[in-house]
C-alpha cells in the first residue's frame, strides 16, 4: 500500500514537468527578423539610435503562388528609435504584437555614421544577444541602413535569404566583395595588425518596373569600407577590392580586362580561376619589406585580337598580361590602403605570427611604419586553356 | 570494519567514472579562462601541462590508497593521523566536497539560464538535478557506474560531432605564434585547470569499491590522459574557429556549436551541447553527492549513508543559490581563490597523509590484514 502511495505521488510530481519548458515561446507568438539595419538619427535634438528590422509575414513567405496574395509585401518593416540599442530593440515591441526574435536574422546592416562612431557599441550589442547567432552577416551602408530593408525581394521568397546567397554563392563569383560574419568580424578587429575590410551593400535607385512608375530601391552588393582599429577609415572601391582580395588570398573568379594591343579599350578578358597567396614580412632594421608570393590561374574568356592566340607562343603573352594585370591591381589596393593608412591586408598580424619578437618592438608604432613598407609582388599566373573554342571566329 | 556500501565496480567503470568526474563542466568554463590567461599557447598547457599535474595528482592517491588497500580514506585517516586529528579531517572533507558541489550545481543552472532558458528560476534547474543525483547516490556506487557507461558515449558523441563539424571553419593561424611570451602565460593559463584536472582525487574514495585493486593506477592514468587530450582538443578547435575572441565568450564550446553550418542546412546543433551537459553534469553531481554522503556517514560512523542524502542535498540546494550572487563572481572564483583552495585538498592534504603515513610507516604490506 505504502509503495503504491509514493508511486501515485511520483506520479503526481511529473505533471507539472510536462507541461513543457519553462521558457517556451510558441512559434505563432513570435514575430522571426530576417534582417536589421542600424541607424544614428537626429530626434528630439539629440542623437538616438534608429533600429529597423524586417518580420517575415507568416503565410505570405510561402512561396511564389500565394505570395503577396492579399497585396501585402511578405516583410513588415517595423522601426524604432532608442538611447541604446537595447532601448531600439525593446521599443519595437511597441508596435509589434508577437515577441520580436533575433534567432533567425541573417544579416545586419550598419550605416556609415554608426560605423564611424559607434562599431563597438555596435558588435557588442549583436554578440551579447544571446539570441543573435554568431553566423550573421555584418555590412557597411553608405547611405540609411533602413533603405537596405525594401519590403520585397527580387528572386529569393525573402531578402535575408537574398543577401545570404550572395554571400556564399554569388560573392566567389565576382570577387569584388567578402562578407564576413559576425565572429570573423569580431576575430579581425580585435587581432592586432589586421584591419578588416567589411562588404558594402549599397541600396541605389532602379529604373523604374512598371511604365510610369516610380524608381524603386534595389539592393547591390561591391566594394567594403576599410575599418582600422574600431572606426571606419575609407572605402574600396570594387576594382579596389578586387586586388585585396587577390592580396589577401581570397579571391576566387573574377573578370580581369586586358589590353593586348596599344589601345585604350581593353581587348582581352583573362578569367581568374583560382588563386592563392603566401605572405611573408622581413624586417631588417627599421626597414619592413612585404613579400606576397600569388598564385593565379584562369583561362581565356574573351579575345578579339589579330593574332594567333591558341598557340603556345600566345598563351605565353597572355599569361604575361595576366602577371602584370594581377600585380597592378593588388599594387593599387595597396597603395590606397597605405594612403588610408589601414592593414587590410594583415602585414602586421602575419609578422607577429612569425616573427613575434620584432612584432613586439613595431606593435607600438605599426602606424607610423605602415605607409614606408616596401611591398614585392611575385606572381605565378597559369593560362591552363582557352574554354570551348581555340581561336576567335572573326579575328578583327 | 562495516562497509557502507556493498557495490563493487570494475576497472573501465572506475575509469570512465573519473572521466565524468572532470569533463562535463571542464569542457564549458575551462577554454574561456585558459584562453584569457594563455593565449595562443592554451592548447599546450590544456594538452600537456593541466595533464602532467592530473598525473601527479593520480599518483599521490593512488599510492595513498594502495598503502591502505581495501580501505576507504576516512577508514584509515585516524591511523594516520591519530583519532581525533582524523575525524577533524572528515569534518574537512565533507564540508570541501559538499561546498565544490554546490558550485558544480551552480555551474550547470548557471549555463542553462545564460544559454537556452533565460527566464526560468535557477532554482527549478538545480533542484531537479539534485533530485536526479539523490536518486542515483541511494542506489549505490554501482547504479551510477553503469549509468555513467551510458552517458559518458553520449558526451563523446556529442563532443565528436560538434569537433569534426565545426573542423572545416578551423584556421590554425590562430595558434601562431607558438609560445608567445615564453613559459610564464602558460602557468598562468594552467592554474585554474589544473584544480579542474585535481578533481580525479575522489578516487581516494572510491577505490576500495573496485573488484580488482590492481586495476586503479592504470584505469586513474588512462583517465588522466584521455581528459587530457579531450580537453586538450577542446581548447584547440574554440582557439583555432575564434582565436583570441573566444576569451570573451562565457560558455566558448557552446559558442562553437551555435557556429557550426554545414552546407547551410546542419545548423543549430547546441542541442548535442544540452546532452552533454545535462547527462554529464547529472552525473558528476551524482559522483560528488556520493562522496560527501560517504564521508559524513564515515566520520559519524553511520551504520548506512542513506540518512544522510536528504539533508545533504537540501544543503547544497541552498548553497548552490546562495554561494554566488552573479555568473562573474563565479567566474572570478575559478580564477583566484579556487586555485588555493583546490590545490589544498587536491593536493596539500593528501601528499601530507602519504608523507605521515610514510613517517610513521602506518599502513603499506606489512599492516594489511
Amino acid at each position: 500500500m505504502k509503495s503504491k502511495l509514493s508511486l501515485l505521488a511520483v506520479l503526481l510530481l511529473v505533471f507539472p514537468l510536462l507541461a513543457g519548458c519553462w521558457s517556451r515561446y510558441e512559434i505563432e507568438n513570435l514575430a522571426i527578423v530576417g534582417g536589421m539595419g542600424i541607424d544614428r538619427i537626429q530626434e528630439d535634438g539629440k542623437e538616438r539610435y534608429l533600429l529597423t528590422v524586417n518580420v517575415i509575414r507568416p503565410g505570405l513567405s510561402g512561396g511564389g503562388t500565394e505570395g503577396g496574395g492579399r497585396g501585402k509585401p511578405i516583410y513588415w518593416r517595423i522601426t524604432a528609435t532608442g538611447d541604446t540599442l537595447v532601448d531600439a530593440e525593446k521599443n519595437i515591441n511597441l508596435r509589434s504584437p508577437r515577441r520580436v526574435f533575433y534567432g533567425h536574422m541573417r544579416f545586419v546592416a550598419i550605416s556609415e555614421k554608426i560605423a564611424r562612431e559607434k562599431l563597438p557599441d555596435v558588435i557588442d550589442y549583436l554578440s551579447r544577444n544571446s539570441e543573435v547567432r554568431l553566423r550573421i552577416l555584418i555590412l557597411l551602408t553608405r547611405e540609411r541602413a533602413t533603405d537596405a530593408l525594401i519590403n520585397y525581394s527580387e528572386l529569393e521568397n525573402t531578402i535575408a535569404r537574398e543577401v545570404t546567397e550572395m554571400a556564399s554563392i554569388t560573392g566567389g563569383i565576382v570577387s569584388k566583395f567578402k562578407i564576413w560574419d559576425l565572429a570573423q568580424t569580431i576575430d579581425q578587429l580585435i587581432t592586432p595588425g589586421l584591419d578588416p575590410v567589411i562588404a558594402e551593400l549599397m541600396t541605389p535607385l532602379s529604373v523604374p518596373v512598371e511604365p510610369g512608375g516610380g524608381p524603386i530601391r534595389i539592393l547591390r552588393f561591391g566594394g567594403g569600407g576599410v575599418v582600422k582599429k574600431d572606426k571606419l577609415v575609407g572605402w574600396l572601391t570594387d576594382g579596389e577590392t578586387r586586388g585585396y582580395l587577390l592580396g589577401a588570398g581570397e579571391a576566387q573568379e573574377a573578370a580581369l580586362p586586358v589590353r593586348l594591343k596599344n589601345q585604350p579599350e581593353p581587348d582581352t578578358n583573362i578569367n581568374l580561376t583560382r588563386s592563392s597567396r603566401q605572405l611573408t614580412v622581413d624586417v631588417e632594421g627599421n626597414k619592413v619589406t612585404a613579400k606576397m608570393l600569388i598564385h593565379a590561374e584562369g583561362d581565356l574568356g574573351e579575345y578579339n585580337g589579330k593574332e594567333e592566340v591558341a598557340t603556345n607562343e600566345g598563351v605565353f603573352k597572355l599569361e604575361t598580361k595576366f602577371r602584370e594585370e594581377v600585380e597592378k591591381e593588388v599594387r593599387q589596393s595597396f597603395k590606397k590602403a597605405q594612403e588610408l593608412n589601414a592593414d587590410i591586408f594583415g602585414l602586421g598580424n602575419r609578422l607577429h605570427e612569425r616573427n613575434p619578437k620584432a612584432w613586439k618592438k613595431m606593435e607600438k608604432d605599426w602606424y607610423k611604419i605602415l605607409p614606408n613598407v616596401k611591398l614585392e609582388i611575385k606572381v605565378t599566373a597559369h593560362i591552363r586553356r582557352t574554354r570551348a573554342i581555340s581561336e576567335a571566329f572573326i579575328p578583327k | 570494519m562495516n562497509m557502507l556500501e556493498k557495490g563493487k565496480i570494475s576497472g573501465s567503470q572506475f575509469m570512465w567514472m573519473m572521466v565524468t568526474t572532470v569533463l562535463p563542466t571542464a569542457v564549458l568554463f575551462i577554454p574561456a579562462i585558459t584562453i584569457k590567461n594563455a593565449g595562443t599557447s592554451a592548447w599546450i598547457e590544456s594538452l600537456i601541462v593541466s595533464t602532467g599535474w592530473g598525473l601527479v595528482v593520480v599518483t599521490i592517491c593512488c599510492t595513498l590508497g594502495e598503502r591502505f588497500q581495501g580501505r576507504s580514506l576516512l577508514n584509515y585517516s585516524g591511523e594516520i593521523l591519530g583519532k581525533p586529528l582524523g575525524k577533524l579531517l572528515g569534518l574537512f572533507y565533507i564540508f570541501i566536497i559538499t561546498y565544490t558541489n554546490a558550485i558544480i550545481v551552480r555551474e550547470f543552472g548557471e549555463f542553462l539560464l545564460s544559454a537556452f532558458m533565460p527566464e526560468t528560476p535557477i532554482l527549478v534547474f538545480n533542484v531537479i538535478l539534485l533530485l536526479l543525483a539523490a536518486t542515483s547516490v541511494r542506489n549505490g556506487i554501482e547504479v551510477i557506474a553503469r549509468m555513467n557507461q551510458f552517458v559518458v558515449s553520449l558526451m563523446f558523441f556529442a563532443l565528436i560531432f560538434i569537433f569534426s563539424l565545426i573542423f572545416g571553419e578551423a584556421n590554425f593561424h590562430h595558434l601562431l605564434p607558438l609560445f608567445e611570451g615564453g613559459i610564464k602565460p602558460i602557468i598562468h593559463g594552467a592554474l585554474t585547470p589544473m584544480g579542474w584536472r585535481g578533481e580525479v582525487f575522489l578516487l581516494l574514495f572510491m577505490l576500495p569499491f573496485l573488484s580488482n585493486h590492481r586495476e586503479a593506477r592504470p584505469a586513474a592514468y588512462k583517465a588522466v590522459l584521455l581528459l587530457g587530450l579531450v580537453l586538450g582538443t577542446d581548447v584547440l578547435m574554440v582557439l583555432a574557429v575564434f582565436g583570441k575572441e573566444a576569451a570573451n565568450f562565457v560558455f566558448p564550446v557552446h559558442s562553437l556549436a551555435t557556429y557550426i553550418s554545414v552546407a547551410g542546412f546542419l545548423e543549430r546543433v547546441e542541442a548535442f551541447i544540452l546532452a552533454l551537459w545535462v547527462a554529464g553534469v547529472t552525473i558528476k553531481v551524482a559522483v560528488w553527492y556520493y562522496c560527501a554522503t560517504l564521508v559524513t556517514a564515515q566520520t559519524f560512523n553511520l551504520k548506512d549513508y542513506k540518512p544522510v542524502v536528504l539533508p545533504l542535498g537540501i544543503i547544497q540546494a541552498v548553497w548552490s543559490i546562495t554561494i554566488y550572487d552573479n555568473i562573474r563572481e563565479m567566474v572570478d572564483f575559478f580564477e583566484k581563490p579556487w586555485i588555493t583552495f583546490s590545490l589544498f585538498f587536491e593536493f596539500v592534504v593528501p601528499t601530507t597523509l602519504l608523507l605521515i603515513a610514510v613517517i610513521r610507516k602506518k599502513g603499506g604490506r606489512g599492516s594489511e590484514k
